[in-house]
């Protein structure tokens, strides 16, 4: 398995403010973040960004941002260093600013103070970096397509009204309703936070699916990096939460009660939706699929949406992969493709080379190993991924996958 | 008030608040509740989880709602908010016990003034949290139940006790947190680590007597309050 190592450090003094790792083996010791600090900084003197380098058995990347943090991210077992890992990094600072806002992470002298300050953002962290190494839990592609995981409801309807019904009421124009950190469906204002606030919001969301009701201070990392809202989560079932961001009103005892007789009548609709899980979309769109089809992933780059499903023809009796495996399957097929062949995510590094000619843009692709097969097709502005056994014909792979896109574009059906 | 009520009956209202078939505790949302006789009153309590960073006080909120603890210790973001159900028999009748329980990071406290007054307003009863290994905060105590509510709440104030079980850190003594019921008329909880999940203990037989002795507290305070009415 895979490790992932995150260091931060304070930028003009070379200070480690702090080091999480995930997977096995330990963190790197003081000395070590010290030489990884000190490389850098070997190569700014001589007016050298040191971005990337690779090991024998790790890929190691640095980023500073606004003069103040630089972070290193370590990723052990892993020789292909690549554009997402740049992206990653700048999530990672951005969950940072998401807790602590832009002010205090890049105006602070005090190291000690940013440190204790820097605490609570580690779930987040965390979360993140399990994603990357693939641990069990953590199943979802956000952190890839910079786009929100969302779930596809036959009522997708019904909900989007109760939502902007229940925002009006609530006071705010931002509102979501998720299940499991994945969205269901939410206001207009909701769809135009930016991807990586799109991506981050619902993972701390769903980093505490414990408790009843939080009201936690953020600051929006592009929207609002220094003005702090309140956002407020209740949760009304098991596993679904309405999520606000508001200003100083309403209260959270205010917004408990409210949430709590406005969407009593639609308990019903809502515990449909909980069934969703874990395919993620409607039956009817299911049962359209082809058996061939063991996962999928769908972008739309211009909603800021994707979906996944992984679930997928369990019941057969050769089960090809288990469900980690077709996940990881996924991911790297994403990483390997989507930017180095087809064109760019939404969210791409400033510094990525482009491989694109403008006369000459592919359109589909597919990768075939042992254990699997994925076909990739680009059809503006969704990307959509298809995994299927490896032992199927590329040409029927290709048609199954066309028609998959067309089960989700085509004619009235939840639209992401 | 008569606490007194059979084990048997209890027990058979217990089972409602578990996961069918397990031991764990179900988890409820916010328009959900346990499956009780609709005849049961539900009464809702609020309560605050008051004390210094790292008391223990996000460990003992997830201890008394049956969940998870965590393993090591995460600042809290914000406010956070969580309901236990308790069902209890008062004299013959059976009530459904909401306790809802708030808690606040302490830098959040700080940083953002309308953390404390949202978690304070119109509080019953005032958890005060402090941990049995570290003296400092100990000796604090007396000052922050001075500070833990306004009079005018007239909440109940209780002393909630962590880390009770390391005993090799130990900085309290018995008799210490003994004097200090008798001298300030706070009484004492001491949190125990929730039973192993692998050997099917009784989660909930555990935590009961706590839970029965907080909504014992908070019914003889509404008692006291009605006759004062």
């Amino acid at each position: 398995m895979a490790s992932c190592t995150l260091v931060g450090v304070f930028a003009s003094s070379g200070v480690p403010l702090f080091v999480r790792h995930t997977g096995p083996g330990k963190a790197p010791a003081y000395a070590l973040i010290g030489s990884l600090n000190g490389v850098h900084v070997f190569g700014e003197s001589h007016g050298v960004t040191l971005c990337t380098t690779r090991t024998r058995n790790a890929s190691l990347t640095w980023k500073t941002y606004h003069d103040s943090i630089r972070l290193v991210l370590i990723r052990g077992s892993e020789c292909v260093g690549d554009s997402c890992d740049g992206t990653l990094l700048d999530l990672m600072f951005s969950s940072l600013v998401l807790i602590l806002g832009l002010d205090a992470l890049t105006t602070t002298s005090n190291v000690e103070r940013l440190k204790r300050d820097l605490r609570p953002c580690y779930p987040l962290l965390d979360e993140l970096m399990s994603r990357v190494v693939g641990s069990e839990d953590c199943l979802g592609f956000s952190h890839l397509t910079g786009c929100a995981e969302c779930l596809l409801p036959s009522e997708q309807q019904t909900l989007q009204n109760e939502i902007d019904k229940f925002c009006e009421t609530a006071d705010s124009t931002y509102g979501c309703v998720m299940v499991q950190g994945k969205v269901l469906c939410g206001t207009k204002n909701f769809w135009s936070l930016s991807h990586i606030e799109l991506v981050l919001l619902p993972l701390l969301v769903a980093s505490n699916f414990i408790t009843l009701a939080r009201d936690i201070p953020i600051y929006l990392p592009n929207k609002s990096p220094n003005v702090p809202f309140r956002m407020l989560v209740v949760r009304l079932t098991v596993n679904l939460s309405v999520a606000t961001l508001c200003g100083p009103t309403p209260t959270l005892n205010e917004m408990i009660r409210s949430a709590s007789s406005f969407w009593a009548p639609s308990y019903q609709v809502l515990e449909t939706v909980s069934t969703l899980l874990p395919w993620n979309i409607a039956p009817h769109l299911l049962s359209q699929l082809d058996n061939a089809v063991i996962g999928l992933l769908l972008v739309n780059y211009d909603s800021k949406r994707c979906v996944s499903c992984v679930h997928l023809s369990e019941d057969s009796r050769t089960r090809p992969l288990n469900i980690n495996k077709r996940v990881s399957a996924l991911r790297s097929v994403y990483r390997s493709v989507i930017g180095p062949l087809l064109q760019p995510p939404a969210m791409p590094p400033d510094d990525l080379p482009t491989l694109l000619q403008q006369d000459h843009t592919p359109l589909e692709t597919y990768i075939n190993c042992d254990t699997y097969k994925v076909y990739i097709i680009q059809s503006s502005p969704y990307h959509l991924l298809v995994l299927f056994p490896p032992a199927l014909p590329v040409h029927i792979a290709r048609q199954v996958s066309y028609r998959t896109l067309a089960v989700f574009t085509k004619g009235k059906v939840p639209k992401l | 008030m008569a606490p007194e009520w059979t084990v048997g009956e209890s027990k058979a209202y217990q089972q409602k608040l578990l996961i069918p078939g397990t031991k764990k505790r179900k988890l409820f949302g916010l328009l959900e509740k346990p499956n009780l006789p609709p005849s049961a009153p539900n009464v809702t309590f609020k309560l605050f989880m008051y004390g210094k960073a790292s008391s223990g006080k996000t460990w003992t909120m997830r201890r008394l709602s049956g969940q998870e603890v965590p393993s090591h210790h995460t600042e809290t973001i914000g406010i956070q908010c969580s309901h236990v159900f308790w069902p209890m028999k008062i004299g013959n009748r059976l009530i459904l016990f909401r306790l809802e329980i708030w808690d606040a990071g302490e830098s959040s406290v700080k940083r953002y003034n309308h953390v404390l007054p949202a978690c304070r307003e119109g509080v019953d009863a005032v958890l005060l949290c402090f941990s049995l290994t570290d003296r400092e905060g100990w000796l604090e105590l007396p000052q922050l139940a001075s500070s833990a509510s306004q009079p005018t709440d007239r909440a109940a104030v209780i002393g909630i006790a962590t880390r009770c079980d390391q005993f090799t850190n130990r900085e309290v003594t018995d008799m210490e947190l003994e004097s200090f019921e008798a001298t300030h008329g706070i009484p004492i909880l001491r949190m125990v680590p929730p039973p192993p999940p692998d050997d099917h203990a009784d989660e909930i037989a555990n935590i009961a007597p706590i839970l029965n002795f907080l909504c014992k507290r908070l019914w003889q305070r509404d008692q006291e309050l009605l006759s004062i009415k």
